[in-house]
């Protein structure tokens, strides 16, 4: 009890010059209360007031503390405890010399901790985000649009075999195969993990063994000469491209949109660990200002280790934070930005192949499909037509605006050749395989657009891995320039605090 | 006794919740088969309402209403040279009726007791039975297609009837039909009055549709875009029957043998060749055709190459002349 209250005297002396002044009794009480009020380097640092006080008894409380010895030590440790803590009490410590250095060196090892610790975690958030973004979120996304492709290559080679009539080509079947195989892989592939995604690919992956199945009993009843061949065939192609298809472009968006908000959210350097490193850099400047001007000393070698340690910290954030966002910035404009316009095109171009196709085979008379491939076609111009000069892919863009003039040309000598009444004819240009029909032409395009789209992909995957080793040793950097700052803190405040014993 | 039973029950209640017996905690929730096990439906097909309220029973009347425009030997006229200029003969039909128009597999042309008739005409007015396009028609479309002059004429199992007859004109009589059942060997359906609240696929707009939702409104309707698919969703077995004229549903079990056609005649059907109403050239013109067909043997050439499966070829119906 004794051996508590002496250890405990500073605080408790400081005290004494507030409300309880007129009950103090002691010496040491009084003299406490002189230099608590009027800090200064001579009187807050005579050994003889620290010296008086350390010896002092408990202020104002010796009535009750040979109360206390008779009940019992446990009760008065437990007051001495609230008495020390009240909030005068710490208020009026606060303003000596020896308090004011404690606060001060608390708010500079709490502003250096928390600015390393917050750029720590935000850059190795950004690091983690951004490894996920390139290893996860980004082939996912890609996945689903091959998924996409893939699965209308399918439906595009059964229409195509069954408009060339007779047993189908070979090729055409191969395509179809491949084009299968490649669309289920892709469900087992690209397996993002929340309800949309696994509600899509569960639709995706009941529904493909169906259209295979229907594809088949159509080939079966092909060979075996019966008309309702057509009938399934339609029927497959009907379930293609009102429900399978759909849900895949669905899957498309959703894990593109996925992509763009983790780019988006990275665009930018990391603000609030930049504002706390300059708060922590401005109090530690603020307080050897104050130190030069109180104690005369100009320079404090430890607090200015924690500036140049804070400092460097931040001009590493800064730097490291903007070549990051610099390299998505540019990911984003000249990688996804101009991809997804690519990966629009591509689906569009399916699209209007279809309906192509899809005319022929029904011999179509209401000009529904020639709607949607109009429509689809002008989208497809915009889209190529709009393409950003300065990104990558140009070239592969140029090609695919000469495989659609092509495609045009060869699509409207289809269309003659209809309005002529010669159904051979159109079936011939639609997807004979001559270099100037309009498979020839769609297959190039496509070929184009796959090109172009793994350019811009390789763009953005470069520029995020960039974005992401940019930030590199930032994170843990920080915690050790974190540390390093505090020790200056407390190197520099402590032979000032000495001074007090 | 009976305590020593408690308390040993109660010991092994203990033991049971120290040990961790109980149940297991619910498995994770994975998505229900129920969805996906069914095949899909043809494209257009429409389960129809049955709240939906069924066509008047008694159809309109008119006089004789098989009774056509009398070929006057007139080989041209306004319509007449506009095809010719054109150079071809554009018909409507659909490619999924088998043995009627129907795109035959191994070659990917369009063959069938119709587009034959179709052929026929083709070559007394242009010369060549090639020179030729076939549109496709869903049945519904195929009075608009006339009246917007969008094709010719349409050959496709057309029944004549007086309300069409107020919208399009007919040539004289071509075949005669019968509306009947078609049903799986297995399913114990013998006819119409079995269909009921059974599903049934006819297509839609056919007289075949109003007659089945006259006849047996307890059945539930599907309708579909063409014949070809009612024999997928029968063999998919998400209908239990497809009524039809007695021809096309030949058509039909002719491609599964595990179907038949049953019952008794619902129903005569007349089949005429639609024409655009305005077309009085062309009217006397497929008629004085189909004249030459019933003499010179065509007609009957034709019904054995492709309806013998109905048995024999019967004489040619007898065309009636409103004038």
């Amino acid at each position: 009890m004794t051996r508590a209250g002496g250890g405990a005297g500073a605080w408790a002396g400081a005290e004494a010059g507030s409300d309880e002044e007129n009950r103090v009794a002691t010496p040491g009480g009084t003299a406490k209360t002189g230099a608590g009020a009027r800090p200064g380097p001579g009187a807050g640092s005579s050994p003889t007031a620290a010296g008086t006080h350390r010896g002092a008894p408990w202020p104002g409380k010796q009535s009750a503390a040979a109360r206390e010895r008779r009940a019992g030590h446990r009760a008065a440790a437990a007051a001495a405890l609230r008495e020390r803590f009240a909030p005068d009490n710490v208020r009026a410590f606060a303003k000596s010399s020896p308090g004011l250095l404690i606060a001060v060196g608390l708010l500079l090892i709490v502003l250096c901790v928390s600015a390393a610790v917050v750029t720590s975690g935000a850059v190795g958030d950004r690091q983690h985000a951004l490894d996920v973004l390139l290893a996860e979120t980004e082939p996912d996304a890609h996945s689903a649009h091959r998924l996409y492709t893939s699965m209308s290559i399918a439906d595009a080679a059964a229409a195509t075999a069954f408009i060339s009539g007779g047993l189908e080509p070979q090729t055409v079947r191969e395509r179809y195969l491949r084009a299968v195989g490649e669309a289920s892989a892709e469900l087992v592939v690209g397996a993002a993990d929340n309800d949309t995604d696994i509600r899509l690919r569960t639709g995706i992956a009941t529904g493909l063994p169906l259209y295979t199945g229907l594809v088949e009993t159509a080939r079966a009843d092909n060979r075996s000469g019966y008309p309702v061949g057509a009938a399934y065939l339609s029927e497959a192609s009907n379930q293609m491209q009102s429900t399978l298809l759909p849900m895949a472009e669905e899957l498309e968006h959703q894990r593109s949109a996925a992509v763009e908000q983790a780019t988006r959210s990275h665009v930018r350097p990391p603000w609030t660990a930049i504002v706390l490193l300059l708060v922590a850099l401005a109090a530690l400047a603020w307080v050897q200002t104050m130190l030069a001007r109180r104690w005369r000393r100009m320079l404090n070698p430890g607090l200015l280790a924690a500036s140049a340690a804070m400092l460097l910290l931040l001009g590493w954030t800064v730097i490291g934070g903007s070549i990051s966002a610099a390299a998505m910035i540019d990911g984003r404009d000249q990688g996804t930005v101009p991809g997804s316009r690519l990966v629009e095109s591509r689906i569009l171009t399916h699209q209007a192949r279809t309906a192509e196709t899809l005319k022929l085979a029904r011999r179509d008379a209401t000009g529904d499909y020639d709607r949607v491939f109009d429509d689809a076609i002008a989208r497809i111009t915009d889209l190529l037509d709009g393409y950003p000069r300065d990104a990558p892919a140009t070239g592969a863009v140029v090609d695919a605006d000469d495989a659609l003039a092509r495609w045009l040309a060869s699509h409207q000598r289809m269309n003659d050749a209809l309005d002529r009444g010669d159904y051979t004819g159109a079936a011939e240009v639609a997807t004979g395989s001559g270099p100037s029909e309009s498979a020839a032409a769609v297959d190039a395009l496509d070929a184009a657009l796959d090109d172009a789209l793994a350019q811009t992909r390789a763009h953005q995957r470069d520029n995020t891995w960039r974005s992401a080793r940019a930030l590199d040793f930032l994170a843990p950097g920080a915690l050790v320039l974190g540390l390093l700052a505090v020790g200056g803190v407390c190197a520099g405040l402590w032979p000032r605090l000495r001074e007090y014993r | 006794m009976r305590a020593r039973h408690a308390a040993g029950a109660a010991l092994l209640a203990a033991v049971a919740a120290l040990t961790g017996c109980g149940s297991a905690p619910e498995p994770p929730d994975r998505p229900t088969a129920v969805v996906f096990t069914s095949p899909p439906l043809p494209a257009g097909a429409e389960l129809l309402d049955t709240a939906a309220p069924v066509p008047p029973g008694s159809e309109q009347s008119c006089d004789d209403h098989t009774a056509s425009l009398r070929p006057n030997g007139v080989t041209s006229g306004p319509t007449l040279d506009a095809i010719r200029r054109r150079g071809r003969l554009i018909v409507g039909l659909d490619t999924g009726s088998n043995l009627f128009s129907f795109r035959d597999p191994t070659t990917g042309r369009v063959v069938g007791f119709d587009a034959d008739i179709a052929r026929e005409i083709a070559a007394d007015l242009l010369g060549d039975p090639e020179l030729i396009e076939f549109r496709t028609l869903s049945s519904g479309d195929r009075e608009q297609a006339l009246q917007d002059h969008t094709v010719d004429l349409v050959a496709k199992t057309m029944t004549i009837t007086c309300e069409r007859k107020e919208k399009v004109a007919f040539s004289t009589v071509y075949l005669r039909a019968d509306q009947r059942v078609l049903a799986m060997k297995d399913s114990g359906i013998g006819g119409i009055a079995d269909l009921a609240g059974k599903r049934v696929c006819v297509v839609r707009g056919t007289t075949s549709l109003d007659r089945i939702r006259r006849e047996q409104p307890a059945a539930t309707v599907l309708t579909v875009p063409s014949w070809a698919d009612c024999l997928v969703v029968l063999q998919q077995r998400q209908v239990d029957a497809v009524s039809a004229d007695d021809a096309i549903l030949a058509g039909l079990a002719a491609q599964d043998p595990y179907t038949q056609v049953v019952g008794d005649s619902i129903s005569a059907e007349p089949y005429g060749i639609g024409i655009p109403r305005d077309a009085d050239d062309l009217v006397r013109f497929v008629n004085r055709t189909l004249e030459r067909l019933r003499a010179d043997g065509t007609w009957t050439r034709l019904y054995n190459r492709w309806l013998s499966v109905l048995g024999p070829a019967p004489t040619p119906p007898a065309a009636t002349y409103e004038d």
